[in-house]
């Protein structure tokens, strides 16, 4: 579920990309750390997704 | 403010000692392991991706195109967040066949000789401007922070000693197996040092320029500067074309290749790396619009790609204006080192060694070192060149990009080896010339002969590849090699081997399918084949390399043992010359030859269902039913109560089940895909003259093995395939029941004619008794009342051998006796008073030990009889003057009775034989035999059991376990002599 999230994530980033940087740069300054947010969110979910696979480091 | 050369020399030259330092420790050892080894250093080593580009020309796109600057960072994070697409399985081949390239990936799976070279060529093409950037980066920071450093001179030095530290510390091993720690260690610290300098800046940026992040955001508001330094919005279709452009480079370029999967062996890296690169990047990107935003609030005029260092010079501070120089000292420094490597092993592999053959008298692994070293200097020096050509006059974003569209052009190629079965080399070639026609057409020589113009006659630059340009160029490009890649697959066909490789490279196991025979049988002349091609040395070594690697002997036959030894030392020799060289080797001197057509194939059942298993959780639909149904016949000929043995026609062993070990005790791995000759001789005999002998069945076959001997019957059928198929039935149990019984037979045989013999005899003796007891009454002379006397004694000898004989014949046929209480120191006390009377000289004393309170159900005559019988044989077997004691071991439901006397003793197959019918050891005449098997007879009709063993230190002891019968009132006295006899 959270790969499928991840990959939906990445792939309307790339689809929307134009809007993401028009929100950035146009929509409003103040919230300039949106775009890291959004960012976050999906490395802390490559990270969850890598937690529940420890087990196959082992 | 202005830095000395000597100052930038003492800085630089202070940081490459730690860099080389690290790295030099690491090397030997000095470092602790869970640092060096740790998966944060090797994630932190990736960082070398982010190079001039990220620390300088971002900032650079970030003036020009605002918020597009993410792009880069965004999409070379998207290749980990992504990792299952595309990164994984390119892991998964690149470890299972130790591929050190992306040539090799590229050779490995469109398996033809010269893409390996047509993909190392292009990529060294497209990413010497990469290095050329990097030079350009530093030559001209040096020139910001002292502008009257000769740049060129500065940026030879760089280049040298970058190349010191690449053959040092990144050449050191032939093989790529054999990993660069130090390398890796020296890339991680580098990593982190250009991270933790451009946080720093941008730190510095926040709380030194601007005072604090509200006056950042109320300088934003009233400002808003990126709205308005921004030439222009990039349009929606190049923002796409750059994330991917970025993407690809993640992917394809060698760099990352080399860091990710040739210097790592541990998938879980990039497991841990799905988060930490991206996370690394988003640290990166989060820096660039605050060192942009104070720059812009200082108004700084500086090219606004180095607005990281031209900060602190603005400031007038020295150590940030250090740190910065130090952050993109490390960050060019990285690229510099890792990609020459990585363009100089493929160099090395695909374009050097295809053309030129190394004798074989040559140290190969000598000229792979110093070809590589020399390639690795030839590199820098042309990287250099491009350098001077470019000057300062491009931006570093322009020429980055040169690179990254080069790079993008094999992402269809990339897609397409995991993701379409029937792409294949033709349309791989097509798709390259036409992207690269376009890539140099349209972006590389037009920017090379407009530098090389304005060089040459001093004008100004006309050609600079700004964002139009470059969309135009990789849109364009792209599209024509995919086009070209897609219809020139359709129009040819893959080859086996590509299909092969593309099979593998779709699956989800990199386990090899069926290969074919080798044509060869030993290890020795696998050693030979492969010295033809590198001599033998370096065939020596890499054989030994093999065997250690699979644990296997020197002296190893099994075909497919020597197939797993082929493609483990060609997976090696493929770690240090490339997939592509050490395919051909093992092509021309190795091949496989394919089975014929219906032919058992080399592969063991064994190894075959090893692969089979390793398949299995991946099975879905028809196949996995079939599997289901494989794997359950399996069982049932694992489980066949009958041993069973498949041979190939050449002896080979296919199948060993279950019940085959139980009945060799020789365990299935142990034997499975070697000549069945290798068994132990009972076995080899036993096999051989089976399969050589015209019948197809064999009864009663013995077979003595160190244990045991055994008796089987074998059944063999030929199949259609050539095997032979022997089945084993162990029949040794029902022999030995068999033999029994007809033992029993023929000694109830006997018995009645002894009886038979013994009525007819027993008459005649009779009358012969009868007529010599009147001898006395007819004569008086004493000769004949002698000869009368000894007539006497030998008939009544006669008569008591036919008395044996006669009971012996009536034995079991005799109504079972009465059961009653006998005491049993009473019996033994008649038995011993029997024996008295008997005019034996031998003056044995008999002692009998015997509690007497013990009973047992049982007739008292047969008892008598039994004991009178032991005793005798003891007595018999006792020296002159010797002990015979009998005692008793009562326990509450049996008695144990022991008569154990001092005679010679007893040997080990004598123990059981003295019970048998007619079996003595006594002198002939002396004993008929029959005396202890009347005796087992008495006491197996009364629920019991008689042994005979050696007695300590000397003698007999004869154990007699009988039911014990509890009398009421009955106390169990302390034990005590009961009574003695003198004979």
């Amino acid at each position: 579920m959270l790969e499928r999230l991840i990959t939906f994530v990445v792939l309307g980033f790339f689809v929307f990309v134009a809007d993401f940087g028009s929100w950035w740069q146009f929509g409003g300054l103040m919230a300039w750390h949106s775009n890291f947010l959004i960012w976050s969110m999906l490395i802390v979910a490559g990270y969850l997704v890598t937690r529940n696979r420890r087990g196959e480091d082992r | 403010m202005s830095f000395s050369l000597a100052q930038i020399f003492t800085f630089s030259l202070f940081y490459l000692s730690i860099l080389f330092g690290s790295a030099y420790a690491t090397e030997r050892g000095w470092l602790p392991k869970r640092i060096t080894h740790s998966r944060f250093i090797r994630v932190i080593s990736l960082g070398v991706f982010a190079g001039a580009l990220s620390f300088y020309g971002t900032l650079g796109f970030a003036a020009n195109y605002g918020a597009s600057y993410l792009l880069y960072y965004f999409g070379a994070s998207a290749v980990f967040l992504l990792a299952p697409l595309l990164l994984n399985p390119i892991a998964r081949i690149a470890f299972a066949h130790k591929l050190g390239s992306l040539a090799d990936v590229f050779a490995f799976r469109y398996q033809r000789p010269w893409v390996g070279g047509v993909v190392s060529l292009f990529l060294l093409i497209g990413a010497i401007p990469l290095l050329a950037l990097q030079i350009q980066a530093i030559a001209y920071t040096v020139h910001l922070i002292n502008q009257e450093i000769s740049r060129d001179g500065l940026a030879m030095i760089f280049c040298a000693t970058m190349a010191v530290f690449a053959i040092l510390f990144g050449a050191r091993h032939a093989s790529t197996r054999d990993k660069h720690e130090g390398l890796v260690v020296a890339l991680g610290l580098e990593s982190i040092v250009k991270l933790i300098a451009f946080i720093a800046v941008a730190t510095y940026a926040v709380y030194s320029v601007f005072g604090s992040v509200s006056n950042l955001n109320d300088w934003l508001l009233t400002n808003q500067p990126l709205q308005a330094h921004i030439e222009r919005e990039l349009s929606e279709g190049s923002s796409r074309m750059m994330l991917l452009t970025f993407f690809a480079g993640a992917v394809a370029m060698p760099h990352m290749f080399h860091i990710l999967l040739t210097e790592n062996d541990d998938a879980g890296v990039i497991r841990s790396a799905r988060w930490g690169f991206p996370l690394y990047m988003m640290l990166l990107s989060l820096c660039v619009a605050p060192i942009f935003w104070a720059a812009e609030f200082l108004g700084l005029n500086s090219p606004a790609e180095f607005f990281a260092i031209s900060l602190g010079i603005a400031t007038n501070n020295e150590a940030m204006t250090l740190l910065a120089f130090i952050g993109g000292f490390a960050a060019c420094s990285g690229v510099l080192i890792v990609l020459t490597l990585a363009l100089a092993t493929m160099s090395l592999n695909h374009l050097v060694l295809p053309l030129y053959q190394v004798s074989a008298d040559r140290d190969f692994f000598s000229f792979l070192l110093n070809t590589r070293r020399a390639l690795i200097s030839g590199i820098i020096l042309l990287a250099y060149c491009l350098y001077n050509l470019f000057s300062e006059q491009q931006n570093l974003m322009s020429l980055g990009l040169v690179s990254f569209v080069a790079v993008l052009q094999f992402l269809p190629g990339l897609v397409g080896a995991f993701y379409w079965r029937d792409a294949n080399s033709y349309g791989l070639l097509a798709g390259l010339l036409a992207g690269f026609l376009f890539w140099g057409a349209m972006l590389f020589f037009p920017l090379l002969t407009d530098i090389v113009y304005s060089n040459l006659f001093g004008t100004q630059h006309l050609f600079s590849p700004d964002p139009d340009i470059w969309f135009i160029t990789s849109v364009t490009s792209l599209t024509a090699n995919t086009l070209a890649y897609i219809i020139f697959s359709r129009l040819n066909v893959a080859s086996h081997a590509e299909q092969v490789a593309a099979a593998e490279c779709m699956r989800d196991s990199p386990i090899l399918p069926y290969q074919g025979e080798l044509g060869v049988n030993s290890v020795s002349e696998i050693r030979y084949q492969i010295a033809q091609a590198i001599g033998e040395p370096a065939a020596i070594a890499q054989v030994d390399l093999g065997l250690n690697d699979l644990t296997l002997l020197e002296s190893e036959q099994r075909p497919f043992a020597l197939v797993q030894l082929r493609n483990q030392i060609e997976s090696n020799l493929t770690s240090i010359v490339g997939q592509t060289i050490a395919h051909r080797v093992f092509a021309r001197y190795l091949p496989f030859r394919q089975s014929k057509p219906g032919q058992a194939s080399i592969e063991s059942l064994g190894s075959r269902e090893y692969r089979f298993e390793l398949h299995q959780p991946y099975l879905t639909g028809l196949a996995a039913e079939l599997d289901n149904l494989r794997r359950y016949h399996r069982q049932l000929l694992q489980d066949l109560p009958a041993a069973v043995c498949a041979l190939d026609g050449g002896g080979r062993i296919l199948t060993w089940n279950k019940a085959m070990v139980e009945l060799t005790h020789i365990e299935a791995e142990s034997v499975l895909d070697y000549p069945f000759q290798m068994l132990p001789s009972h076995w080899v005999d036993l096999l051989d003259q089976f399969i050589q002998a015209a019948e197809a069945n064999r009864r009663k076959a013995e077979v003595r093995t160190p244990e045991q001997s055994l008796t089987l019957n074998l059944h063999k059928e030929l199949t259609d395939t050539g095997d032979i198929l022997i089945v084993i039935e162990n029949i040794t149990e029902e022999q030995s029941l068999e033999r029994q019984v007809m033992h029993n037979h023929r000694l109830a045989a006997i018995g009645q004619l002894a009886a038979g013999v013994a009525h007819e005899v027993g008459n005649p003796i009779t009358g012969i008794a009868c007529l010599a007891q009147n001898i006395p009454i007819e004569t008086e002379d004493p000769e004949l009342l002698e000869i009368s006397r000894q007539i006497l004694e030998q008939t009544d000898r006669i008569s008591s051998i036919l008395n044996s004989l006669i009971n012996f014949a009536h034995r079991g046929s005799e109504v079972m006796p009465q059961m009653e209480p006998v005491k049993l120191k009473q019996c033994i006390d008649e038995a011993i008073y029997l024996l008295s009377l008997s005019n034996d000289t031998k003056n044995i004393k008999f002692t009998n030990r015997v509690e007497s309170d013990l009973y047992v159900p049982g007739d008292s005559q047969r008892l008598l009889q039994v004991f009178v019988n032991i005793l005798s044989n003891a007595r018999d077997a006792s020296p002159l003057k010797s002990e015979v004691f009998v005692s008793a071991d009562a326990a509450p439901e049996r008695i144990l009775i022991r008569v154990t006397d001092q005679g010679h003793g007893i040997r080990e197959e004598e123990r059981d034989a003295i019970f048998e019918p007619f079996y003595t050891t006594k002198d002939p005449g002396q004993g008929t035999g029959l005396g202890l098997a009347i005796v087992t007879t008495i006491i197996q009709e009364h629920q019991g059991k008689i042994t005979a063993e050696p007695a300590h230190p000397v003698g007999t002891c004869v154990t007699i376990d009988l039911p014990r019968m509890s009398l009421p009132g009955a106390d169990i006295p302390p034990r005590q002599l009961t009574s003695q006899a003198h004979l």
